[in-house]
């Protein structure tokens, strides 16, 4: 049998996983949208129009807005608390023992261990980490600021350790080899040469808790996400609307004060070849050798900033009565912990925990692709002259997150994998116009000025030209949105959006708490898989 | 079918200085003309007037592709790309991307010629394996179609670059230093296959280059250019060997 080349095969099988995905999505739907549904729909956003406006409500909403920017700011700042130690014993340049020779065996098995916990923390979505919580600190935001530090710290963890490693080799091992401690090498040999690259991520981590935060209650842990559920359970649509335009103005405000612009930058450090040249919104990483003026510019208004969401924030906890009785549930970590040991699941559960993985893994996969097919003419006619329509368009779908689409859709569409499955489309429409359009911008020699003076037609020259210098950034983008999206598609269900989030869910709500923990297991393992997936066709299509 | 270019009094304005001055010059149909001449002298920018890449700012260009003289700038969009397409010109940097595959890089000469539904063909399969494989044979690239353009060093993509110009069909070729990435051995070994070549096919040829020792009878002129301007322009036999005007 004469061998196919894997650059063969590899459109084949995404074409027949996309097919496969599709088919799953629709076996799992409750059925299509009659005139019944769409009547109801019709209903329920018609009356959208006023929005709720009467002062009792707006003053719940600034609270609950405050709430939201709390467990964003302190949940950044826990995860940075937790997530940096790890990235420095993660990291593999301030090794002492690997100066001028391979890493010695103990010192590498330490840094595996520390990167497993990193890993197995970002591998949880944050919404099953509230989930989790919720049951342990009760309703309200600490539950939130809890499962944003653990989540946020996974990451912070893995961009800051991989961001330290970019920096040269050749400096930190000269000090390291003169005697320097490892402290002395990262301060005055590490940091300086990629300080503006942690600090605009670590402003697009704040970024992203935010948009986190403001769902994190419609399991119970405070914030805007609260009151949406609240409103959407009494059906008062009037509600809904002012809750999703402050949520939406929120979550854009943060998008204009957070100077890293970090948007187009993907995932952290791995996008290497595009981190120089595409430029931010606001061009924070331009200066390659990494001493970065503009972020010294920029650091004063920071910290100033930070001490302004820091009062916010405290001010948020008016409502505890003390400390103490705060600290309690960690007193009941062990018991909370052991009620879930060992994960055990029915052998009679084993084909709906088998249904659930494969539909969480269609409805990331399909709406990601959904996703880029929308996107891709959206940014070409972003390009062409629609800017301000356009962007503003692809703002409101990135504004409102995955989980929020997901409960507004699922009053058309049911419950059911559907459901997930558009609602990712949407949000990641959104934002994969945005990233799709700046890499276009960003592309100078577009290659196809050559091809049309030589008689290619304007089709041909764009699609040999100007798509193959292009084709790279937007795989990796998508590739990106896929990673994100399986851990969207994980969690959808527990608002009745299809996946393993419904069997969470259930198993939850019926105290089957080892069952939760297989369920939770097999969540980590699709995620990891997913990863590794895109890990693997980054370096064939992205490097 | 061959090219005739007719230049009356062509100029090229640049930034500091003009690049091109009172050029007046025919090429006829299937002549075989080197074009020599020190960096800046403006090599580039006379091909990318023959080419139509850069409108003359003074002067005209007359291009015939056996269809009549015709001012390539006053034609429609759709002549226009005609025209284009019967002369093509092979940049010295070329815009390749980086993560085409050699041979449809090579390929790519093809696409002025290509249809619809050709043109989609390419990015599934490359035609024509035979023809890209013997070109990139005679340029020391055998056996690389598959490899991944980025992974060349400068020199072979420039190979590829050249590659790509013979595969495709154009009644003219303009070649800027095609041979400027080759060892001297190869260069006259390619300079050969690509001028054979174009006398078996009847194409015209406009190739600039530095290898004056190269330059013998199988050119039928040597244009040479300083500062913009034509300063000679005569068959080989009238230059030493050595690229020194007799």
């Amino acid at each position: 049998m004469k061998a196919v080349p894997l650059r063969r095969l590899l459109p084949a099988s995404i074409v027949l996983g996309v097919a496969v995905s599709t088919v799953q999505v629709l076996a799992g739907t409750t059925g299509w949208p009659d005139a019944r549904a769409l009547g109801a729909t019709l209903d329920w956003f018609g009356d959208f129009w006023p929005p709720a406006t009467d002062p009792d409500f707006l003053w719940r909403v600034v609270l609950a807005a405050q709430a939201t920017v709390a467990m964003a700011t302190l949940g950044t700042l826990g995860a940075h608390l937790l997530g940096v130690p790890l990235a420095l014993l993660g990291n593999a340049r301030l090794s002492l023992s690997a100066v001028g020779r391979p890493m010695g065996l103990v010192a590498r098995l330490a840094r595996l261990l520390v990167r497993a916990v990193a890993l197995l923390l970002r591998s949880v979505p944050e919404l099953v980490w509230a989930l989790l919580l919720v049951r342990l600190t009760g309703l309200g935001p600490t539950a939130g600021i809890l499962a944003i530090t653990l989540g946020g710290a996974g990451l912070v963890a893995k961009v800051h350790a991989e961001t330290l490693e970019s920096v040269a080799r050749a400096p930190i091992d000269a000090a390291l080899a003169n005697g320097a401690g490892r402290w002395q090498a990262l301060v005055f040999h590490a940091l300086p040469r990629c300080r503006s690259e942690l600090l605009s991520y670590s402003t697009y981590r704040w970024e992203c808790a935010l948009r986190t935060s403001a769902v994190l209650g419609v399991v119970g842990a405070g914030g805007l996400g609260q009151e949406l559920d609240l409103s959407l359970r009494f059906f008062a649509s009037d509600q809904v609307a002012t809750l999703l335009v402050t949520m939406v103005l929120l979550v854009l405000v943060a998008d204009w004060l957070g100077p890293a612009g970090a948007y187009p930058r993907g995932r952290g450090q791995r996008n290497k070849q595009e981190g120089g040249r595409q430029p931010g919104r606001r061009q924070l990483h331009g200066n390659g050798n990494g001493y970065g003026h503009s972020s010294r510019r920029r650091a004063r208004p920071m910290v100033w900033l930070l001490i302004g969401l820091l009062v916010v924030s405290s001010e948020a906890f008016r409502g505890v009565p003390s400390w103490e009785s705060a600290a309690a549930p960690l007193a009941r970590l062990g018991d909370f912990i052991g009620d879930f040991l060992p994960p055990r699941i029915d052998a009679t559960r084993w084909p709906a925990l088998w249904q659930a993985v494969r539909e969480t893994l269609a409805m990331s996969l399909l709406g990601v692709v959904l996703a880029a097919l929308l996107a891709l003419p959206l940014a070409l006619a972003a390009r062409g002259g629609l800017r301000r329509p356009i962007g503003l368009l692809s703002s409101v779908m990135r504004a409102v997150p995955e989980l929020v689409w997901a409960l507004l859709l699922i009053i058309t569409f049911g419950l059911g994998p559907l459901t997930g499955c558009l609602a990712i489309a949407v949000h990641n429409t959104g934002v994969l116009t945005r990233l799709f359009r700046s890499s276009m911008d960003a592309l100078i020699d577009d290659g196809g000025a050559a091809l049309r003076t030589n008689g290619v037609s304007a089709s041909g020259a764009w699609l040999f030209g100007t798509w193959p210098r292009i084709a790279p950034r937007l795989s990796s983008h998508l590739l990106y949105r896929w990673e994100h999206a399986i851990r969207a598609a994980a969690v959808l269900g527990v608002v009745g959006a299809g996946g393993l989030g419904q069997s969470l869910h259930v198993s939850l709500g019926l105290f089957r708490l080892p069952e939760a923990a297989g369920t939770i297991a097999a969540m980590i393992a699709l995620v990891m898989l997913v990863d590794l997936i895109s890990f693997a066709l980054r370096r064939r299509w992205v490097d | 079918m061959a090219v005739r270019f007719t230049l009356d009094g062509v100029g090229v304005v640049g930034q500091a200085r003009d690049r091109l001055t009172g050029i007046d010059l025919v090429v006829a149909a299937g002549e075989r003309v080197a074009l020599i001449g020190d960096s800046g002298a403006g090599k580039s920018s006379l091909l990318s007037v023959l080419g139509t890449a850069e409108r003359p700012s003074t002067g005209q260009l007359l291009i015939d592709a056996g269809n009549g003289a015709r001012d390539p700038w006053r034609q429609r969009a759709g002549a226009l790309q005609a025209l284009r397409a019967n002369t093509y010109r092979a940049l010295q940097v070329p815009a390749l991307a980086p993560h085409q595959r050699v041979g449809t890089a090579v390929a790519c000469g093809l696409l002025p010629t290509l249809g619809t539904g050709a043109t989609l063909g390419l990015l599934w399969r490359v035609p024509r394996r035979a023809d890209i494989e013997h070109w990139l044979e005679a340029l020391g690239l055998a056996g690389r179609a598959d490899e991944r353009v980025d992974r060349l060093s400068g020199g072979e993509r420039q190979r590829v670059s050249l590659a790509a110009a013979m595969l495709s069909r154009s009644g003219a070729l303009l070649l800027d230093e095609p041979l400027a990435a080759l060892d001297p051995a190869r260069a006259s070994a390619v300079l050969d296959r690509v001028l054979e070549t174009v006398r078996k096919d009847g194409r015209t040829l406009v190739c600039a280059l530095h290898q004056h020792a190269l330059i013998d009878a199988r050119f039928d002129r040597v244009v040479r250019l300083g500062s913009g301007r034509i300063l000679d322009d005569a068959a080989p036999s009238g230059f030493l060997r050595g690229g020194v005007p007799a």
